[in-house]
């Protein structure tokens, strides 16, 4: 790499340092914003993202990589979802609450007078202190 | 033995083969990490008090707490700015062999080492916090799966401080020798070091914020 390269890609991982302790601080921030839950998940995550995406740019130097490396992380990055994604969809099948909802359309979900209660968890728990 | 490619770009794939295995095994722990932010999700979607906002709800183990009353912010928040740090630090003692300047790259690697250290003692700080008042992994799903990420996570960079401390004190040699393989070390080093930066990057609002 040539100086003059160099020294510019220097000065982009100072910026990045700077926008990194900036973003943290946001992040900080917004967290005491009483916010309903998925409003601050979602600000929470999307700062996140924003740092994230910084590091792998610019740190990492993904904004000029090879192809091969491209087409890796993207199907890395198709796994992760799934994987990521397999818990909330499960958890929204339980939870909808209409007959014929979830993905089993078609199969009726118990009356939502006999779903389980908080003693039903409590007293399923086996030998927990 | 002269490893083929250690430097030099495959024709075929147009990387050499250090940074190529590094990729891929980043990919991996994509997906280590991946299925442990997958099980939080779980946990943490199906806690009792969630759905049901039942008071007793405080002492199943199930339930989530508020987590700002659970865990020292102000440490964590301590924390990403020294992995954040170290992260700058570890990409400029690679910009610095680029330089051929090996005093400073000596000086931005050992400064990553010491952050690395700083970040370790002071999750040790709050480990020992912890458990001084009794919470454990099997106090609660949620100190379970905190303490598993975090642990893992502190793995990680107990790994890496070891990889860096051998360039720090034996990479001379091979700078004398073969310097262009031994900045290709040092950046394959660099990405795993920001690897580890990512992930505490999404870790400290899921758990300490959220």
């Amino acid at each position: 790499m040539a100086g003059h390269d160099i020294n510019k890609e220097i000065r982009a991982y100072w910026l990045v340092f700077g926008a990194l302790l900036v973003f943290t601080g946001l992040t900080v921030g917004v967290s005491y914003i009483p916010f309903v839950i998925s409003m601050s998940l979602i600000v929470g995550l999307a700062v996140a993202l924003c740092k994230g995406t910084m590091v792998a740019l610019i740190f990492m130097h993904l904004k000029a990589e090879k192809r091969l490396i491209y087409w890796s992380l993207f199907f890395t990055v198709i796994f992760f979802f799934a994987c990521i994604l397999l818990p909330i969809l499960t958890e929204m099948d339980q939870l909808d609450e209409s007959p014929n909802g979830g993905f089993y359309h078609g199969t009726a979900l118990p009356d939502p007078e006999d779903r389980p209660s908080f003693t039903h968890y409590t007293e399923n728990r086996g030998g927990d202190h | 033995m002269q490893i083929p490619y250690a430097v030099t770009e495959r024709p075929d794939t147009g990387l050499n083969n250090a940074k190529l295995g590094i990729w891929l095994f980043l990919a991996s722990e994509v997906m280590l990490f991946g299925a442990l932010f997958s099980s939080y999700i779980f946990l943490r979607v199906s806690a009792p008090e969630w759905e049901m906002g039942v008071p007793e709800a405080a002492q199943n183990p199930a339930v989530w707490p508020l987590q700002f009353q659970k865990l020292k912010v102000a440490l964590a928040c301590l924390n990403t700015v020294f992995l954040i740090f170290s992260s700058v630090t570890m990409v400029m003692a690679w910009a610095e062999l680029k330089r051929n300047n090996w005093a400073k790259h000596k000086l931005y690697l050992g400064l990553t080492i010491g952050l690395a250290l700083a970040f370790m003692v002071i999750k040790a700080i709050e480990y020992g916090g912890k458990f001084s008042h009794g919470d454990f992994p099997s106090t609660s799903n949620f100190y379970a799966i905190y303490y598993t990420m975090t642990g893992l996570h502190g793995l990680h960079i107990v790994g890496g401080v070891a990889v860096l401390a051998y360039l720090f004190f034996f990479g001379k040699k091979m700078w004398n020798t073969e310097p262009e393989r031994f900045a290709g070390r040092i950046e394959i080093t660099g990405l795993y070091w920001h690897f580890v930066d990512l992930v505490w990057i999404f870790l400290f609002p899921v758990l300490y914020l959220l």
